[in-house]
Formats: C-alpha cells, sequence, structure tokens
C-alpha cells in the first residue's frame, strides 16, 4: 500500500480536478427547470465533502499540508462564487431567498448556498477558521439523526420542514444511498442531480397530493436499479428511469410517468400509467387504470431501446380471452400534452402543487376524483 | 419406499428444482441468466416456466413459477417430487421482507417439501445499499428453520453472480443424500 499521505494527496488532487470542471461546466447548463441549480448543490456538495475529508485526514497529515489543502477548497470556493456570480441576476428571480436560519441549520439542503455558506465568499478566513466551520456544519448535521450512521440522513423531516410553504423542495442526496421519500402531504419535490449518485433502490411511500420529480438525476444521471411506490394519493410521480423493476402498490387517484424494465401494479384505482416498459405490464387487483406511451417530453436517448410495449398489459385477475375490464387505453384527447409536461409540471411561478395537480385534473374544485 | 423410488430417480441424474419467491424476486430473470438468454424483456410470469439446465452432467428441470399473490394459491401443484426448492428473494425489497418470511415460513410447513433441499438466493445484491446477509437472516428468521437443510448465497441475476454456484450446492446437497454412488 501507498504512503496515506501520498494516497490522500493524489485522491485530493483527482477530486479538485472534478470539482474545476464542474464549476466550468456550469455556465453550459440550463437556468431554468433546476439543472444549474442542480449542478451547483453538486459542486457545493463535493467541495464541502472534501473539506470532511480533509478534517479526518488530520491525524496523518501534517499541518502545513493541512494549510495547503485548506487554501485549495477556499479557492474552489472562490472560484464557484465568480462563476455563480456570473449567473446571479437570472438566477434571482427563480426563489425567494430562504429565511437565515433555515438554511445555516441545514447547510446541504439550502436552496441558494452561495449567500448563506457560512465558509463562503469571506476571503480573510484562515485555515482554522474554515475547519471550525465544517466542524459546526457536522455538529448541527447530527442533531436529530442518529451519529454514527452517515447514511441515515432524515432528509424526510428536512423535506418536511425546509422551504416556504407551496415552494419547491430540492432535497440533497449526497449523502444517501437509498432514496426513500415518505409520509408527506402537498409538497412539490424534486429530485436534484446530487441525487444520481445514489445509484440504488428507491422508495416512495404514503404520499398524498404531492408532485415528485424525478427526472433529473435518473435521465441524466444513473437509473434507479428499482423503485417501489407505496400508498400514493392524489399525486404526481414522474419517476424518470428505472433500470429495472418498477412495484407499485395502493395508488390512487394519480398519474405516474415512468421508463421502466418492468411494472407491476397492484391494488391500484383511478390511476393514469404513461409509460415506456420493455416487458408486458401487469396489473393485479386494480381497477381503472388507463396506459398512454411515454410523452415525448420525457423520451430522449437514455429511454431504453427496448420496444414500448406499454399496452400489452396482462391483468392477472382476468385470465379469460376477452379484454380485461380493470385496464384500458387512455383516449388520445385525454392525455396530458407536451405543452403542458413542460411548462407546468416542472413549477410555474405562482402556482402551488395543488393549484399544478388540478390543472392536471388530479385534484377538482369539487374533491380528489379525477375524470377518467 | 419413498425413499428408494427417490434414490431410482436419482439414477437418471434427474433433479427437480421447484423455484418459488415473491413476485419480483427476480427468479425468471435468474433462469434465463444461467441459461444466457435476454434479461432485459423479462416479462412477470403469468402461469410457469420449466426450463431444462445440464449442469456438472446432471439434469436439472427447474420448474419456476409466478409469484404474483394470485399464483401462489397455486405453489402447492407444483411440490410432488421436488428435490429441491429455490426460494429467491429480493435483497432490496425492505418494505415486504416480513411478507416474504411468511410465505416461506408457510412454505416449509408443506409436508410434500420436507425431503427438499433449501437454497434462499438473496437476489439484487449487485444494487447498493441492499440488504446484508445478517439483515435476511435476521429477516427471514432462518435459524428458526429446523426442517429443511437450508443455505443462503447472495447472488445477481443481472451480473450472473454466484448462480452457478447456487446450482453446484444445490447439486452437491442432493448428491449427498440421494445418490446410491
Amino acid at each position: 500500500m501507498a504512503d496515506p499521505k501520498e494516497k490522500f494527496f493524489r485522491h485530493f488532487q483527482a477530486e479538485v480536478t472534478l470539482i474545476q470542471d464542474e464549476i466550468d461546466s456550469l455556465a453550459s447548463l440550463s437556468a431554468v427547470g433546476g439543472e444549474r441549480q442542480s449542478g451547483i448543490d453538486k459542486v457545493l456538495a463535493g467541495i464541502s465533502r472534501l473539506s470532511t475529508e480533509v478534517m479526518d485526514a488530520r491525524d496523518f497529515i501534517p499541518s502545513y499540508d493541512q494549510r495547503a489543502y485548506s487554501q485549495a477548497i477556499k479557492a474552489l470556493t472562490e472560484k464557484l462564487n465568480t462563476t455563480t456570480g456570473k449567473f446571479a441576476p437570472k438566477s434571482r428571480f427563480q426563489f425567494k431567498p430562504r429565511k437565515a436560519d433555515t438554511t445555516t441549520a441545514q447547510p446541504q439542503v439550502t436552496p441558494d448556498p452561495r449567500l448563506h455558506r457560512p465558509w463562503v465568499g469571506d476571503g480573510s478566513q484562515d485555515a482554522e477558521d474554515t475547519s471550525q466551520a465544517v466542524i459546526e456544519d457536522e455538529a448541527r448535521d447530527a442533531v436529530g439523526t442518529l451519529p454514527s450512521i452517515p447514511s441515515a440522513k432524515n432528509y424526510n423531516e428536512e423535506l418536511a420542514r425546509s422551504g416556504n410553504v407551496g415552494g419547491v423542495r430540492k432535497p440533497s442526496f449526497s449523502t444517501a444511498k437509498n432514496i426513500e421519500i415518505s409520509e408527506h402531504t402537498g409538497l412539490h419535490i424534486m429530485l436534484p442531480m446530487t441525487a444520481s449518485r445514489a445509484t440504488s433502490s428507491g422508495s416512495l411511500t404514503d404520499l398524498t397530493r404531492c408532485i415528485v420529480d424525478m427526472t433529473i438525476p435518473t435521465t441524466t444521471g444513473a437509473p434507479f436499479a428499482g423503485l417501489a411506490l407505496k400508498n400514493i394519493k392524489q399525486s404526481l410521480i414522474v419517476a424518470g428511469q428505472v433500470a429495472g423493476p418498477m412495484h407499485i402498490t395502493g395508488m390512487e387517484d394519480s398519474v405516474i410517468v415512468v421508463a421502466a424494465r418492468q411494472v407491476r401494479m397492484h391494488d391500484c384505482k383511478n390511476v393514469h400509467v404513461y409509460l415506456h416498459c420493455a416487458s408486458h405490464p401487469i396489473i393485479e387487483d386494480c381497477s381503472q387504470v388507463a396506459f398512454a406511451p411515454l410523452p415525448a417530453y420525457y423520451t430522449n436517448e437514455s429511454t431504453p431501446p427496448e420496444k414500448n410495449q406499454w399496452d400489452q398489459v396482462d391483468d392477472f385477475k382476468w385470465l379469460k380471452a376477452t379484454a380485461s375490464p380493470n385496464w384500458s387505453i387512455l383516449a388520445e384527447e385525454s392525455r396530458i400534452v407536451d405543452d403542458v409536461w413542460q411548462h407546468t409540471v416542472c413549477g410555474k411561478a405562482g402556482m402551488s402543487s395543488d393549484d399544478i395537480l388540478r390543472e392536471l385534473k388530479i385534484l377538482t374544485k369539487a374533491g380528489p376524483a379525477f375524470a377518467s | 419406499m419413498l425413499a428408494i423410488l427417490r434414490k431410482a430417480r436419482l439414477k437418471d441424474k434427474e433433479l427437480r428444482v421447484l423455484m418459488l419467491g415473491l413476485d419480483n424476486a427476480g427468479k425468471t430473470t435468474i433462469v434465463k441468466k444461467i441459461m444466457n438468454e435476454d434479461v432485459n424483456t423479462v416479462s412477470p410470469t403469468l402461469g410457469f416456466i420449466i426450463k431444462t439446465i445440464e449442469f456438472e452432467g446432471y439434469q436439472l428441470n427447474i420448474w419456476d413459477v409466478g409469484g404474483q399473490k394470485t399464483l401462489r394459491s397455486y405453489w402447492r401443484n407444483y411440490f410432488e417430487k421436488t428435490d429441491a426448492l429455490i426460494w429467491v428473494v429480493d435483497a432490496t425489497d425492505r418494505l415486504r421482507i416480513d411478507d416474504c418470511r411468511k410465505e416461506l415460513h408457510e412454505l416449509l410447513q408443506e409436508e410434500r417439501l420436507l425431503g427438499a433441499t433449501l437454497l434462499i438466493f438473496a437476489n439484487k445484491t449487485d444494487v447498493q445499499g441492499c440488504m446484508s446477509e445478517a439483515e435476511i437472516m435476521q429477516g427471514l428468521q432462518l435459524k428458526a428453520i429446523r426442517s429443511h437443510q437450508w443455505h443462503v448465497l447472495r447472488c445477481s441475476a443481472m451480473t450472473g453472480e454466484n448462480l452457478k454456484e447456487g446450482l453446484a450446492w444445490v447439486v452437491e446437497d442432493a448428491k449427498l443424500r440421494l445418490f446410491l454412488y
């Protein structure tokens, strides 16, 4: 084995190069749809991880090396600030600044972190100050979570408390191994690019009147290996891409958009499914399920090459030769059009998640049921 | 008497393997992978599939029965003359590990399966953050199984990891217990 100092140095160099490249590529990312913000989130997460690693490596790194590492990290933050400074006039219109206390308490989820990052933008801070700030971050991060298990970060709690009411939540999943979102009502959640590092299975459970959009991390990053949805009512789930099976249980009065290898639906009622499926989708104990092909807006080069079998549905509760009464093909005139996917679902200024759900006819003024 | 019959059949070097587990465990994908078939277009099994695999000079007749709830009540139709039972678990499915345990333990009560070897395939272990072997042993209460010889193996139907090793264990165990020569 190489000397740990050597090894760390090489690792650090590689990481710095990577982050620099990411900062350079920020300008080419689109400012709408949260892509650039996701990029910035990713860079910030990278910088923060790197400083933690330097802290951890303190035991075997001489102090003058530590100072060099701190300075390199500071340079990265400055570079990021300069780069994002150029975008500032545009991004000012995107989101209202969040309350300072929420952002400092949870730096990882800050939607606009460059304004509030404790050690960002102050060139006069020396290495000790930087380390101090990182320690504080860690200490605060540990509050309310299990200290010894980094992957157990409770972002469901963060989702519930962060941000303004009606705003779009963009949780950070940089420390997560699995994506598990559960027990929310009336939220609009967009998974950022950082979530794509969690290349594993996901689950969404117990959601009501929510919009969850996982397109960005799963189509440009790594798709889920598998995705489970359970107990979801009156919601819109844009699940992006699943490289394996999708397992849906107990979904009602909802719309789902997904490209997956397999789809199984159980105990579902009144659900519209916009689908790209490489095998026969199946339903069991379902009723009023309507299928449509994946909208053109969500189809791209990462959509699986296999033939789309969205309409080859097998009903395990209907083994007769005649057509199953439990599912149908969604009539073309009833399908949500690309314009709505593009402009409404991504979050329109001044629209709450309920407004969007109403426009998609998932919620109606009279009540929850949508025309089927 | 039953043992003699069984041994007589094993002279032909033929084993009947029953593959069961919850829906979405990956049973069909495992079989397809072993057969070197395309695993990207596997549809959920509506009924059952029989495949014959030649393995180390033995002929394994694998009965892959669908795991959907509707089909589980038909599993009993396939118990007769089973030499080995392969129970497939989705190692990423923490939400249904309890269902999985209940179905497995119910199955093991079955008299017609008493003589069968039990291999537990913890599938999808190529996925990050899946359950560890200890978690699966705990989740399925494997230590409480007294009726069968059992063995757990982590595997992946996507990468093919440990699939052949699993079959090798099945054959080896059958040889020790059932073979004449």
